[in-house]
């Protein structure tokens, strides 16, 4: 699935004193099985960008085009849009409510109306998905697991309605490593078997450099840079921004300041190594 | 939404502004008994007058309406009630309901007496902040403590109070999202789902505020928080000239009042 933004501008609070323009003018385009990754200080409007895609929040100004069409036309457009674009917000573990992790997970697609036979296999499979056991984690409650299980059931319970684009806010805050590991596996084999459309607001870009296509830079509400990740990474923004670079660009960048020649834009550590090679020989 | 974030504070520098809360917290407990004690219009016309004058020298006026507005159906409904309902001279008959001659000066009497209350009080708030009215109240409380009564706990208890009111705004909000990013249909009329989503919403609720209260206990007792020890404040309540002037003249208010009113000054 695709989505567009056109000229998006969002206001808080509009009208009132204490308004404030959190999006100007944003224009995206996100193709059908697409990685982009969102980077931006905090108060950027990161997750004020995330909340458009599914109709949380209206445009003031501007519209978003799901497939070609704008979610917010009609009751019926933005209910689809809810199913299609699965939202998985910061900490979501905190929203848990369920007193099992099967009926936590089958939320979505009970809301969505999904026939109560063909619920028990997308649970099932979505918590295949993320790595939860179905068997035995299916009656356990919710609160008793562990902070990067919790996690797990919350994705669980996003992908459960099946939706082709998901978007997800700082999900690896709080994890430990093992945890990032696992989440960006999960995601991976989501976007690369299934062709879901991946939208990756995060602070930490080394994990996710190698796998993702694009790169959009938010400042205070405005675009700062967007286009394909290596050409956006090439470019000084992402440090005079005193956001994170992936640890083999800072190693090229260094090797730079002392006069070393690096091609392009190394992202992997195998890259950096090749080019350091090269260097020796 | 705006309203429950800034509470009913509108920030100011005004005489009523700068008074010390316990002073306006005093004057306004005199001007309250005051009221139950007001009798025929001209009395009720005086003070409704000074009510609104003070309104407008300390710039909330804007504010009157707002402060009005959720008591302005319970004023409607006691002055109705009683011109209706209560027994004596009738000025118009309408089949069940006889409009009184008693009952209309009841309901008027008992609907200013109401407006006078909400208007008075919400002076009070309109111009204290919320941190120091608790000081305020906790100063004037400090008798009681004691016959053991827990003042200042309950001043504690009140700004932790007062101080989370916003922060589960913000949780309420986002636990919202959540759900409607899952179809949670909040306005749906099928009454199983709405219990459905009121639980969806609730549970996680308070499990985040009571992972919240640990946090902040945690917090405060790492910071050496001890229930019932003296504590000292950052900003010492301290009564200006101001505030003597005010108090004195509310106790001449009150001596001429109850000297005119039970005829000592015949
Ligand atoms: N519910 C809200 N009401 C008012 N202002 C908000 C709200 N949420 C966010 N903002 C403001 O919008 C701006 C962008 O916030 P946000 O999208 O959360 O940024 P980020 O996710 O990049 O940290 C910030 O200045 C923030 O203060
Ligand atoms: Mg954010």
């Amino acid at each position: 699935m695709s989505i567009e933004f056109r000229n998006v501008s969002y206001i808080y609070s509009k009208g009132t004193p204490i308004a404030r323009q959190s999006l100007k003018d944003i224009n995206l385009t996100i193709n059908n099985g697409e990685w982009l990754v969102v980077m931006g200080p905090t108060g950027s409007g990161k997750s004020t960008l995330l909340q458009h895609l599914n109709g949380l929040l209206k445009p003031t100004a501007g519209t978003v085009l799901l497939d070609g069409s704008d979610i917010n036309a009609a009751k019926s457009s933005l209910k689809s849009a809810r199913e299609k674009v699965g939202l998985v917000f910061q900490y979501p573990e905190h929203q848990l409510f369920g007193s099992t992790v099967f009926e936590e997970v089958a939320y979505g697609p009970e809301n969505f109306g999904f026939p109560k036979d063909e619920i028990l296999g997308m649970v099932e499979a979505s918590m295949n998905t993320v790595g939860l056991d179905f068997a035995k984690f299916k009656d356990r409650s919710p609160h008793e697991l562990s902070g990067g299980e919790k996690r797990r059931v919350a994705l669980a319970g996003v992908l459960a309605s099946r939706p082709g684009i998901i978007a997800l806010d700082e999900p690896t805050a709080g994890l430990d490593s093992a945890g990032k590991k696992h989440l960006v596996d999960t995601i991976t084999r989501l976007n690369r078997e299934s062709g879901i459309t991946v939208i990756w607001v995060t602070h930490e870009i080394t994990e996710i450099a190698p796998l993702a296509d694009s790169l959009l830079v938010l400042e205070q509400g405005n675009t700062r840079g967007y286009g394909p990740l290596r050409d956006t990474l090439a470019s000084p923004l992402l440090g005079e921004l005193g956001l994170d670079l992936p640890v083999a660009l800072q190693i090229a960048n260094g090797l730079r300041k002392q006069g070393k020649q690096i091609q392009g834009c190394p992202v992997t550590i195998d890259e950096i190594e090749q080019e350091i090679l090269s260097l020796v020989r | 939404m705006d309203d429950i974030l800034l509470g009913q504070y509108v920030p100011g520098d005004s005489f009523l502004h700068r008074l010390d809360p316990r002073t306006k917290i005093i004057t306004a407990a005199v001007l309250v008994w005051l009221v139950f004690q007001l009798k025929g219009p001209v009395e009720y016309g005086s003070l409704g007058a000074f009510v609104v004058f003070v309104y407008l020298v300390s710039g909330v006026s804007q504010s009157i309406w707002k402060a009005l507005k959720p008591g302005l159906f319970l004023v409607i409904f006691t002055v109705i009630l009683n011109a209706l309902f209560t027994p004596g001279e009738v000025l118009l008959n309408m089949g069940i309901f006889k409009l009184s001659r008693e009952g209309l000066i009841q309901g008027l009497t008992m609907g200013g007496r109401l407006l006078l209350l909400i208007s008075l009080s919400s002076l009070v708030t309109l111009t204290t902040s919320p941190v120091r009215m608790t000081e305020g109240l906790e100063q004037l409380m400090k008798p009681l403590k004691k016959i053991g009564f827990p003042a200042s706990e309950l001043a504690m208890m009140m700004n932790i109070a007062l101080r989370f009111i916003p922060t589960f705004w913000e949780e309420w909000d986002k636990i919202r999202k959540a759900q409607l990013s899952r179809g949670a249909d909040f306005e749906s009329w099928n009454p199983a789902s709405r219990i459905k989503y009121v639980t969806a919403m609730l549970i996680p609720l308070f499990v985040s505020a009571f992972r919240k209260a640990d946090e902040l206990s945690t917090a405060m007792e790492s910071r050496g928080y001890v229930v019932g020890a003296t504590r000292t404040s950052l900003h010492v309540l301290r009564f200006n000239s101001r505030d003597y002037v005010l108090l004195l003249s509310i106790f001449v208010l009150l001596v001429v009042f109850g000297a005119q009113r039970y005829g000592l000054l015949k």
